[in-house]
């Protein structure tokens, strides 16, 4: 989910809250549109969170070697981002 | 503050600054003065779906035997916000001066356009499909089932481009 925050927040921001704070009128049609877009884009983010959470498993294996590799005097500075 | 943090800064104002301006030319464009997103579209989903799209005044790319219009409605203009938007927030920190983070924002200004254009074309195929053969999901009726097709293309699309290039830029940074 976190991988994919950032498009999910652009998503909503210019779908929701740009035309809300354009004055867009709060009816029917708009709440339904809303609760559309929230529900398939919440969805379709958490779908993504089983291969964002292996990411994170896969990183924290890397900082484990990196470790290893500066208690035996390497330099911490090659720890990928 | 650390001058990369004044330049990120300055990159995403930038990039605010270009976004609203073209919220600003969508939110009143006719037909005509959104030619240049409307016409590469509609001669992408002629070349893909094999039916011709004429451009009527005022009302976009139609094609009659299908009762089908690619309107300004249905250009693309907010999906290419949303994806420059997500570059510019999502990938600026990957760059060092301010130089490399306004690059990043006119490649990301010219991706997001192609980006819209290949994407919006599927969205409209799909539609164009969904129309000749009509789906029943859940008691959700044709409009609702455009709407909903519009914003899964458009995100999923939007979330496997981001996660490309965020894969692309980090393999360019990591050390060799």
């Amino acid at each position: 989910m976190k991988r994919v925050l950032i498009p999910l927040a652009s998503y909503l921001a210019v779908t929701i809250v740009v035309p809300i704070l354009n004055g867009a009128p709060i009816d029917a049609p708009f709440i339904e549109h809303a609760a559309l877009t929230i529900i398939i884009t919440g969805t379709l983010s958490a779908l993504r969170a089983p291969r964002s959470s292996e990411g994170r498993e896969r990183s924290s294996d890397w900082v484990v070697t990196a470790t290893r590799q500066s208690s035996v005097g390497q330099s911490k500075g090659s720890t990928p981002r | 503050m650390t001058r990369q943090r004044i330049d990120s800064a300055l990159a995403i104002v930038a990039m605010l600054a270009i976004t609203y301006a073209l919220k600003r030319h969508y939110s009143t464009a006719t037909a005509e003065a959104l030619q240049w997103i409307l016409a590469p579209t509609a001669w992408l989903v002629e070349t893909v779906f094999r039916a011709p799209f004429v451009f009527e005044q005022h009302v976009g790319y139609v094609n009659q035997e299908l009762r089908f219009a690619i309107a300004p409605s249905c250009a693309g203009v907010n999906f290419m916000i949303i994806a420059i938007c997500s570059a510019s927030v999502g990938f600026v920190t990957y760059m060092r001066t301010l130089r490399a983070k306004l690059a990043l924002l006119c490649v990301s200004v010219a991706l997001a356009y192609l980006a819209t254009l290949g994407v919006n074309a599927t969205r409209i195929v799909i539609a164009l499909l969904l129309k000749a053969h009509p789906l029943s999901i859940a008691g959700l009726s044709a409009a609702q089932i455009h709407h909903a097709e519009g914003i899964v293309v458009y995100f999923s699309s939007l979330c496997a481009l981001y996660l490309l290039a965020d894969r692309l830029l980090a393999r360019a940074e990591a050390p060799t």
